[in-house]
């Protein structure tokens, strides 16, 4: 026989039942359940930066030997096969490329986040924006990691001196990461409903790559081209990285204006997007 | 008891594509080709809905497939959004989803990693998880196994941890799909340990399932789904009658409306088949053959004369339950009452056919006598013969008679079926519309009206023909009650 004992005191009256849909679908509502997840957000991170260096004998130095390899491969081919001539080639190449490979491997992994995730979307309840935000923040550890060794170590071989502007840097990766995180909510989304967007996605990055300064200098480009390439949605930030360290100098107030107003953009609307489907999500996979 | 949950008209529509236009493809050849165009069908998976969960009820979603429950327990978790209506749940209730065990369980991570990232999935903060941790691997027993990848467990094993996990995140309301069907007999019994326990704890259990067995023993409550719609809402023993009655119906009449999915219908089919198998099978033919078809109409009949799952029954002559199938589920518990002289047939039918309509055997009460000895059991409202004069020499049915009828309620009726003899001067054997082939004298017997009347008669009974009744193989049916002397 079952006996019953209630473990909660009963307290009836209907103004304390809430509509569980009605939080869900808000932006105010998504941001929070996010943060109530934080817990699983760490271990999902987690999960990936132990998986991909489980097993491994160099461990942690694969993540510093892929911008290195890639680094060698340009400096070879624009320095000395083309001739590129200007100075400090290296330093500007190196801060561009981790940013963009941050950029790029953070999009394509937040594309799937929600498809590859079907079986655990459609057996367990919690906000699914945590999976696409997951393999950003993997990302963002990656970078931080191969940054925290390459950027001061450019900074010893150029001789530069510690500078203001360089206080910056948290603000910019910052507002890189709203920028990535909302155009990631928007990819996992418009993905779960549209699978050629992961194709699309690869196309497109492939043309930002080139119209983003990575392997060209932004300064020796003529103005109307300056004005395209300013425009592309990772340029700004990769300016404001080259300009505080290398330059020494400030960001400067066009980079700026569109650094803040992209990631704002993007954020507002990938997580509006987000919230708006991710209710359908466990219908479609 | 305070509400936890309260589901208002709540429906739900899928929409069913094929030839998704998802595809440039088929928008493309569907220029061309009817078939090719892209279809959506809709299916409304829940219709107009409303159920109220209190504090520390455990009920039971029972229905065939496709029925809906599934789709109610996922809109109750938060899964799918309703199409209308509304669930709500009262503020800072926790509720916990168990559909399937170990989703989220990733290979190359080990035990301990796979746990915290399981209890994280279900939303514990990192100190709850913490808290847990001990007693998850108590609970699962696996100690020496944390640190090892869970790639290297045996699948018996991820079960365990996965269940560990389960039973240590700590709801309000566990919503709990059929996750038992997996797994040997102990890791059963351990579920259900647990889920007991957690009752006894005041929690509040959603349990979907299709084993009578299983909602019998954690539910004190049965909603019943078809077709999206909630037929019955009540106490365990009537929804699970009601259920077995809808499944009955659907085997016997397989395709005889249409069937909400592909997956539906070839369960059915299955359940339909297999059903036809067993026609061959001794304890159905022993007791006559026909064996579906007997046992329905008779107990359609007997519902039409007014039976009801209050009422005690007598089934003389039970055999291998090709009534008991339709009574037991449909009655409340310890009302019906079998007898039966061969042992062999009722223990096929307890094994065969008792499970397969969801029945615990262990729960039938069954006389196995030869002799009419009912000394002991209740007095009943209802009692029926569905063919034992058909296997009765004259003197054992006045036995039989004279037996039953003392044991009859104030009002109640004793319902008898036998071949009839239209000429009781004719000794001959007499071949009955159907190809049965009946004696006076040797099994099956005839007799007639006449005969059996003047029995009653002899042992204070009365004896009525009840002319309505269509038996599959031309049995005819009297009415026999306690004589009442003015």
């Amino acid at each position: 026989m079952i006996s019953r004992t209630p473990a909660a005191p009963n307290t009836t009256g209907a103004e304390a039942l809430v509509d569980a849909n009605a939080a869900t679908g808000t932006i105010a509502g998504t941001v929070q359940s996010i943060f109530q997840y934080r817990e699983l957000l760490k271990h999902l991170v987690l999960k990936d930066l132990k998986l991909k260096y489980r097993g491994s004998w160099l461990g942690f130095v694969w993540s510093l030997v892929n911008p290195l390899v890639m680094l060698i491969v340009y400096v070879v081919a624009f320095k000395y096969i083309l001739g590129v001539r200007g100075e400090g080639f290296v330093f500007l190449l190196l801060l561009a490329i981790l940013a963009w490979t941050f950029f790029s491997s953070s999009l394509s992994m937040s594309a799937g986040g929600i498809v590859d995730n079907g079986a655990l979307i459609k057996t367990v309840a919690f906000p699914r924006a945590v999976l696409p935000i997951a393999s950003i923040f993997f990302n963002l550890a990656q970078y931080l990691l191969t940054a925290a060794v390459f950027i001061p170590l450019m900074l010893l071989l150029h001789r530069t001196p510690p500078s203001v502007p360089m206080l910056l840097f948290p603000v910019f990766l910052l507002l890189q990461v709203a920028l990535t995180v909302g155009i990631g909510l928007a990819l996992a989304t418009g993905t779960t409903f549209f699978r050629d967007i992961r194709h699309f996605l690869e196309i497109a990055l492939s043309v930002m790559f080139w119209t983003t300064p990575i392997i060209y200098d932004f300064n020796t480009i003529s103005s109307p081209w300056q004005w395209l390439v300013l425009f592309s949605p990772l340029s700004s930030y990769v300016l404001a990285y080259q300009r505080i360290f290398f330059y020494g100098e400030w960001p400067g107030v066009a980079v700026s204006i569109i650094a803040v107003a992209y990631a704002l953009v993007a954020l507002s609307a990938g997580v509006a997007l987000f919230s708006r489907y991710e209710r359908e999500f466990s219908e479609q996979l | 008891m305070a509400t936890f949950i309260d589901i208002q008209n709540l429906s739900k529509r899928f929409l069913l594509r094929r030839n998704r236009s998802g595809e440039l493809k088929t928008r493309f050849l569907g220029l061309f080709y009817r078939d090719r165009r892209e279809v959506i069908d809709e299916l409304w998976a829940l219709k107009n809905v409303s159920l109220t969960v209190g504090q520390g009820e455990s009920i039971g979603l029972v229905g065939r497939n496709g029925s809906g429950k599934s789709t109610l327990l996922r809109i109750a978790a938060g899964l799918h959004r309703p199409t209308s209506g509304h669930v709500l749940t009262r503020r800072g209730v926790r509720i916990a989803t168990l559909i399937e065990l170990g989703v989220g369980f990733h290979p190359e991570l080990s035990g301990r990693e796979n746990i915290y990232l399981n209890a994280a999935i279900h939303g514990l903060s990192r100190q709850d998880i913490n808290e847990m941790y001990p007693g998850v691997v108590e609970y699962s027993e696996l100690h020496d196994f944390m640190d090892v990848p869970l790639k290297n467990y045996s699948s018996g094993m991820q079960m365990r941890l996965g269940f560990a996990v389960a039973a240590h995140l700590d709801p309000d309301v566990l919503l709990l799909d059929e996750i038992f069907a997996v797994g040997d007999e102990d890791f059963q019994k351990r579920c259900l340990k647990t889920v007991h326990r957690f009752l006894n704890a005041g929690k509040t259990i959603i349990f979907v399932s299709h084993a009578a067995a299983s909602v019998r023993a954690i539910c004190r409550r049965v909603c019943l789904l078809d077709h999206g719609e909630l037929l019955f809402d009540g106490d365990v023993d009537a929804g699970l009658g009601a259920y077995q009655r809808l499944l009955a119906a659907s085997a016997s009449a397989p395709g005889a409306e249409p069937l909400p999915s592909p997956a539906t219908s070839e369960i059915d089919a299955a359940a339909a088949r297999e059903s036809v198998e067993l026609d061959g099978a001794w304890h159905r033919l022993a007791v006559g053959g026909l064996w579906d078809e007997v046992g329905t109409s008779l107990f359609e009949f007997l519902k039409a004369q007014g039976l009801r799952p209050h009422h005690y029954v007598l089934d003389v002559g039970s055999g291998s339950f090709r009534l008991g199938v339709h009574l037991i589920p449909y009655h409340e518990a310890g009302r019906y009452i079998g007898l039966e002289a061969n042992e062999d047939l009722v223990r096929a039918g307890a094994e065969i056919e008792l499970p397969r309509v969801g029945v615990n055997p262990q729960s039938v009460r069954v006389v196995v006598a030869d002799r009419f000895n009912l000394t002991g059991l209740p007095q009943v409202d209802f009692a029926v013969a569905q063919s034992a004069f058909v296997h009765l020499s004259l003197n054992a049915i006045a036995q039989c008679i004279a037996t039953v009828v003392r044991k009859l309620a104030p009002g109640g009726r004793f319902f008898a079926a036998y071949f009839e003899n239209p000429d009781s001067a004719n000794g001959e054997a007499i071949v009955h519309p159907g190809g049965l082939k009946t004696h006076a004298d040797a099994e099956p017997y005839h007799t007639s009206f006449e005969v059996l009347a003047g029995i009653c008669a002899g042992v204070g009974a009365h004896a009525e023909r009840i002319p309505d009744w269509k038996h599959p193989q031309d049995q005819r049916m009297m009415m026999i009650t306690r004589r009442v002397d003015t």
